[in-house]
Parts: C-alpha cells; sequence; structure tokens
C-alpha cells in the first residue's frame, strides 16, 4: 500500500511542531505521517503481551530522545537547586502506573530500560492509587511542556478512563506538545478520543547462536487513526544500537497457527522450533 | 497517685488502700489502671497546648512543661496566660497545679511541691528555698541521708558548701540544686522541635469555614515566604498547624522538590493538599490559631527574572519541579519515585526506585555490550514467583514450565548465568543458595527471565522461580 502523505495533515503537524519548545527532527512515533504530540492508546494483545506494549512505547520515545538538541547551558544556581531532584532539560519520561499492577506484571526494573536506549536517570515513576489517581496525575504532567513523554498503564476495565478522560488528555496533550500513551492491557478498546490506537502482540524472536533468545519482536497493529492510516500491521524488532524499530516483514512467525490475520505480502511460515537455527530473514513474492 | 477534690472532701489521700477507701465511700467503683490510656491522654493535653507555645515536653508522670518564652504577651501577659491555661483543662473537667518560673525546674518544683502560681523572676530564689527537700527528688537513700544530716529545706542545703555537696552526693545533685534556685538555666527538650521560622495568627472569635481559612493561610504564606527571603533561604518542607477552639490539632504537610520561597506557589500546594486529604478537615467549633512553619530549609540565591516574563527553554527545569511538587503534595512523598542504581551484581539490589525528593545518589548505570540483546527484563517480581519446571540436569535450561496454572513451552533459552549472592552481606552461618539466571522464550513468544535457586546435589531440592519479564 503506498504511503501518500496527506498534505494538510503534514502542514498541521509542522506548525505544531514549530509551536512546540522542544522541537526535534523526529517529530513522529514509530512511522513518519503519525504526529507525535497527542493522545496515543496501545492495548496489549493479551494480557500476557503487557510488557511487550510497554516496551513499544519506550522504543518511540527513545527515539526521540536520542534525536534531541543538546541542552541550552544551565545557569549555576539552578545547577545546585535541581541537581538533586529532577531529570535534565534533555527530555524527560513519566510513567504513572496504576495501584495492582505490580501484582500481575511486576514492578519496573531500572537496568531494563537501558536495553530501551532510555536512560533510567530520565524517568520519573508515579505508583497512582487508583485508576482515577493515574487519570489525575497522567492529566497535570500533560499539562506540562517540559516533558516529552507521558505514559499512563492502566489494568482491566477501568471504567474511569472514559470519553471525557480521554478528550481531556488528547485536547491538554495537543496544547502542550507532550505524547500522551495510555497502555492498558486486559481491556476491550473503548470509544475514544485519542490520535491513534494500536495493539502490540509479542512475537518469537529471531534466534540467536545456539537457539538464544534474540532481540524483541513485535506485531503492531494500527487499529485506528485520525490521519486515516488505520488497518496498517508491522512486524518489527527493536535494534538498541541503531535505536530504531527494523522491520521483519520477510519473516514469517512460528507455526502457531492462532495469531490472527496473516501479515501483507506472500510469505513462506518458517516452524521456529528448536530444530533450525534459522538466520537472516526469508523474502518470496 | 492522686485524687480529686470530691474525693478529698471525703477524706481520701493518696496511697490509701482499698479496703480503707471502701470503708470512707462504700458504692467504691473500681477499675484497673491503663497506663497506656494514661499516656495518651498526657499526649492529648500536650497537644492541646500548641496555642500557646510550640515548644512542649512532657514531665511524666502526670505533667506538661511549656516553654512561653516570647509567647506570654500574645494572652495579656503571665496573668492572661496562666487564666486561659487553666480554663481550657477545666472545659475538659481536669483539676490542675500550674506554676510559672523562670527555669522548667524552678517551675516543677514550685508546682509540685510549693503552692504554684507565678514566680516573678527576682523572686525564684526566696520562693524556692522553703521547699522540702523531697523537691529535689532524689532517690531514697540521698533523702535519708540529708535529713539525718539535719536538713529540712532546699534553703539549709544552699547554704553549705557546694563543693562539699558534689563531694559527697556526685555533681547531679548540686547542679539540680542550682537549677531550682535559678542559679543555672537549661531549656526543655520539646516533643517536636519548633520550626525556625514561623508566621501564625490567633484570632479572638473561632471561625468553621473553609474559604478563610485558606485565605489566612494565604496571608501567612506571603508573610513566611517575606521572612524566608530575609534570611536568604528556601524552604523545602513546610508545615501548617491548625489549632481548634477544643484543643485538636490538624496538620498540613507539603515537601517540594526546590526551595520554595514564592507565596504563589506555597499558597496552591496548601490548597491542593487541604482538598486531597484522606480525611477533609473537620473544622469542630472552629479554629482560634493558625501557624505555618518552614521545617527544612537551603540556601536559595535570588535569580533574576527575564525582561520579557517569557518562559524560555531554561525554564523547563523549573516546570518539571512545579509538577513533581504537585504530584507530590497530592499523592504523597513515597508514590512519585525515581530510579536509581546500586553497584552490585544482585539483580535485586542492581536497581530500585527511591522517593523522588530523597536525597539518594545513583550509582552509574551498567552499560550493555553493542549487538547484545536484552540481558534484564523490564519488569522484576519481588518476591519471586515460585514455578514448577521441567529441565535437563545439572544445568540445563529449562524444557516447559508451568506459571499461573498455564503450562509454557520453551522455545528459545540462553542460559545459565550464575549469579552467586553476595555472601558479605548475610549472617555468618547462613547458607548462601547460587542462582542460575536463564532467558527463555516460549513457543507463543512471551519471553521471561528464570531462576533456579541451589544446585541439583545441594542438600533440598533445588527451586525455581519466575523473576522478570521481558518485553
Amino acid at each position: 500500500m503506498p504511503n501518500l502523505p496527506d498534505p494538510l495533515l503534514a502542514a498541521a503537524e509542522a506548525r505544531r511542531l514549530a509551536a512546540a519548545p522542544s522541537f526535534c527532527a523526529t517529530g513522529y512515533f514509530f512511522r513518519p505521517g503519525i504526529p507525535r504530540t497527542g493522545l496515543h492508546e496501545v492495548y496489549a494483545g493479551q494480557a500476557a503481551d503487557a510488557p511487550s506494549a510497554s516496551g513499544f512505547v519506550l522504543g518511540g520515545i527513545a527515539r526521540w530522545l536520542a534525536g534531541q538538541p543538546a541542552s541550552p547551558a544551565r545557569r549555576p544556581e539552578m545547577s545546585r537547586q535541581t541537581s538533586r531532584a529532577t531529570a535534565s532539560a534533555k527530555g524527560s519520561v513519566l510513567w504513572v502506573r496504576a495501584e495492582g499492577l505490580h501484582l500481575e506484571t511486576g514492578r519496573l526494573y531500572p537496568p531494563g530500560l537501558a536495553a530501551f536506549a532510555i536512560p533510567p536517570a530520565t524517568v520519573a515513576l508515579v505508583a497512582a492509587p487508583d485508576v482515577t489517581g493515574a487519570l489525575q496525575a497522567g492529566l497535570e504532567a500533560a499539562r506540562c511542556p517540559a516533558l516529552t513523554a507521558v505514559m499512563i498503564e492502566l489494568r482491566g476495565p477501568a471504567r474511569a478512563y472514559d470519553l471525557t478522560a480521554s478528550r481531556r488528555l488528547a485536547r491538554a496533550a495537543q496544547d502542550s506538545g507532550v505524547a500522551v500513551f495510555v497502555l492498558r492491557h486486559g481491556a476491550d478498546p473503548i470509544p475514544s478520543a485519542a490520535d491513534s490506537r494500536w495493539q502490540v502482540r509479542s512475537l518469537p524472536s529471531r534466534p540467536l547462536a545456539a537457539n538464544a533468545t534474540g532481540f524483541p519482536a513485535f506485531e503492531v497493529a494500527l487499529l485506528r487513526h485520525r490521519g486515516g492510516r488505520e488497518g496498517q500491521r508491522w512486524t518489527v524488532e527493536w535494534n538498541r544500537d541503531a535505536v530504531a524499530f527494523d522491520d521483519l516483514s520477510g519473516f514469517g512467525p512460528a507455526a502457531t497457527g492462532d495469531r490472527g490475520a496473516a501479515l501483507p505480502g506472500a510469505v513462506v511460515p518458517v516452524p521456529g522450533g528448536r530444530a533450525d537455527a534459522v538466520r537472516g530473514y526469508f523474502r518470496a513474492g | 497517685m492522686a485524687v480529686c477534690p470530691r474525693a478529698q472532701a471525703t477524706g481520701m489521700a493518696p496511697g490509701l488502700g482499698l479496703t480503707e477507701a471502701r470503708a470512707l465511700v462504700p458504692a467504691l467503683r473500681v477499675a484497673a489502671f491503663d497506663a497506656g490510656g494514661l499516656a495518651r491522654a498526657l499526649n492529648r493535653c500536650a497537644e492541646a497546648c500548641e496555642t500557646f507555645t510550640p515548644r512542649i515536653a512532657l514531665d511524666l508522670p502526670e505533667g506538661i512543661v511549656l516553654d512561653i518564652t516570647g509567647c506570654a504577651h500574645l494572652f495579656g501577659g503571665e496573668a492572661g496566660l496562666t487564666r486561659r491555661v487553666t480554663g481550657r483543662f477545666a472545659t475538659a473537667g481536669l483539676t490542675l497545679r500550674l506554676a510559672l518560673a523562670d527555669t522548667p525546674e524552678a517551675a516543677r518544683a514550685v508546682c509540685r511541691f510549693g503552692s504554684g502560681g507565678i514566680v516573678p523572676t527576682a523572686q525564684t530564689e526566696a520562693r524556692a528555698r522553703p521547699l522540702p527537700l523531697a523537691a529535689l527528688e532524689a532517690d531514697a537513700a540521698v533523702q535519708r541521708a540529708l535529713s539525718r544530716a539535719g536538713l529540712r529545706t532546699l534553703g539549709d542545703l544552699a547554704d553549705r558548701r557546694a563543693a562539699a555537696l558534689t563531694a559527697r552526693f556526685g555533681p547531679g545533685l548540686a547542679m539540680r540544686l542550682r537549677r531550682i534556685l535559678g542559679q543555672e538555666d537549661a531549656r526543655i527538650t520539646p516533643l517536636r522541635p519548633p520550626p525556625l521560622h514561623l508566621a501564625e495568627r490567633h484570632f479572638p472569635d473561632p471561625f468553621t469555614a473553609l474559604e478563610p481559612l485558606l485565605a489566612v493561610l494565604d496571608a501567612l504564606a506571603a508573610d513566611l515566604c517575606r521572612q524566608l527571603a530575609g534570611a536568604g533561604l528556601g524552604g523545602r518542607t513546610f508545615e501548617a498547624t491548625l489549632l481548634r477552639a477544643d484543643g485538636q490539632v490538624r496538620r498540613l504537610r507539603v515537601d517540594t522538590a526546590r526551595p520554595l520561597r514564592d507565596p504563589v506557589a506555597l499558597s496552591r500546594l496548601l490548597r491542593l493538599r487541604a482538598e486531597t486529604l484522606a480525611e477533609p478537615v473537620d473544622p469542630g467549633y472552629g479554629y482560634d490559631a493558625l501557624r505555618l512553619g518552614a521545617l527544612a530549609t537551603e540556601p536559595l540565591a535570588a535569580l533574576q527574572g527575564d525582561l520579557g516574563g517569557a518562559t524560555g527553554p531554561g525554564r523547563s527545569g523549573q516546570d518539571l519541579d512545579a509538577l513533581i511538587d504537585r504530584l507530590v503534595t497530592r499523592f504523597g512523598r513515597d508514590r512519585v519515585l525515581r530510579l536509581v542504581a546500586r553497584d552490585s551484581h544482585d539483580p535485586d539490589r542492581a536497581g530500585s526506585a527511591v522517593p523522588q525528593l530523597s536525597p539518594a545518589v545513583s550509582a552509574p548505570w551498567p552499560a550493555i555490550a553493542p549487538g547484545e540483546p536484552p540481558p534484564r527484563p523490564l519488569t522484576l517480581f519481588r518476591p519471586p514467583q515460585p514455578i514448577e519446571v521441567l529441565a535437563e540436569v545439572p544445568d540445563g535450561a529449562p524444557l516447559r514450565f508451568l506459571w499461573r496454572r498455564v503450562l509454557h513451552e520453551v522455545a528459545r533459552a540462553e542460559g545459565p548465568e550464575r549469579i552467586a549472592p553476595e555472601w558479605w552481606r548475610l549472617p555468618p552461618d547462613a547458607a548462601p543458595a547460587t542462582r542460575d539466571y536463564y532467558r527463555v522464550e516460549d513457543a507463543q513468544g512471551h519471553r521471561f527471565w528464570l531462576m533456579r535457586e541451589g544446585l541439583y546435589g545441594d542438600p533440598g531440592a533445588p527451586r525455581w522461580y519466575l523473576q522478570g519479564l521481558f518485553a
């Protein structure tokens, strides 16, 4: 499917980027044409795909942090005052987790962030007592233009997150130029005012030597998008050294049969088992 | 131990036995002595005295000491203050004996062993001399020795040479005598250390509405920030004390990420705190005093603002600090966290989340070699989740495992990564168990970090756990 950029969308995006306080070259999320500011919803395919959804969002954020201009020279008084308290002016991420997530998927482990090229010093965590508190924290953070991204992680059928809440978040995000992500697992998509809605699933990775686990691989589907690019799917692998998602569309999934709709392009499904040590891509058609 | 005036009228005295007391009052009710309840009641009385002064100490077993240096003028002099204190406790149904003197020990001695009342400065020694020797509150052997020597009052003791007393009874007795006579002074140690910078207001009539309360807090914030500006300081922790007319005290505490001196920001944080309290503020019969203090301060140099006043990129750090302040005020200090590293190869200790405002310094984060897949998971279970595993002996990777009643078939695996425990942190006789970590991937593509604790052949079968989840 050819990707013709929408001229109106591109012009609006250019205006918004120019007005945003932290302008950077990579102003899109995951693929060009999807503007980075605004509200993005990311759903995990199953509840077990929750870490993959977080990893996908972190990868997208890491690309912005890697492309940021260097911070301006700071005055010495400010450096003394803020030395202890907050992240540097290069880019900051606020991650809001609702209560109970640590029982289901565990607590955030800081050394794991380095695998997604995010310096742990740039992340601030908020452990909200409930869904309403998480949404309040997310809304306050969405109004702060100094942040690069805000992630709000919710579990289960969070009824407090409805159309009104999403509209408020979307408007706050558009006004301040912050990218707001709402990660949900164990829930179905609801009508909302989000600029884009994604679904992320974890895929078997390309094995390394001796059938070792490889780099994280995801299947990403864009369920809904204001610019009209819905229905696209990508199979990607996260490359930390290049801070980018490598396309794996030629490499088939494991022969389990219940992975959902087929990927675009004629593909020979390769049984990803322990018997073969598979290297490289297979391209067919 | 103590009798109320009505009981005294019937002839009872402290130290009377139960039989004799029953003989005096046949319909006597008996209850067990509740020491904990007494201590709690005493603490509540101490709290009720917060309107008078912030420096309060307990004078066990049934006394309170107030340091009223510089507070008496607010209540109409020392006489007015004693009237207010007596009146407040009378409305609670408590009888009290009160003494006001130069030094805490003198006041205590005059109150317990003398007639109480206000002791003017010049007369401290004159009032203390006639007190009995029991006012020294020394142990029985010392009291016996002194009485055998023919001494009856503190005046007799004061006339003796101090060197002789010290040689016979030790320096403590002489020091206590000097303090009671007002020759030496020592400040009390208050229950709650009072703030260094304080602004307070007392009201002639108590008020109950919330809006005037917040308005007065705004005014106090302006006063306090002016004081801080004069001292070149910014506050990191503020506490607003709301004092009710019936003696109850409510405290609102605000922590900030950076030293704060701006009255508008401080008022906003106080309002946010008042609105997000777990139990809403209950005025009761009304508030008659408000106090705002800076408990912790830091030097804060004055910043020059831009001419245009517009926020430029240099201000983004301040915006972020303000956001952190608001989040800490709304959710509490322990719910807004940042990530620190510790120089340890034990995965449990290598990284953790600490409160954003804590001063912990992070060690440098270890770097990952290029071309390597993620060595550590994105989430970690603390404590690790026990699982059942089928694996090759002695150190083969798992073939399949059962977690939360779901069987996972392992498609790819890497390991073991052997991490021995930090033996220098364990007690001397503990048997440290070696841990082998495996990065496995199941047939659906989910990646896990499994751990085997203990080796095959060690006493006790090795146990398998799921430690974390990869993306």
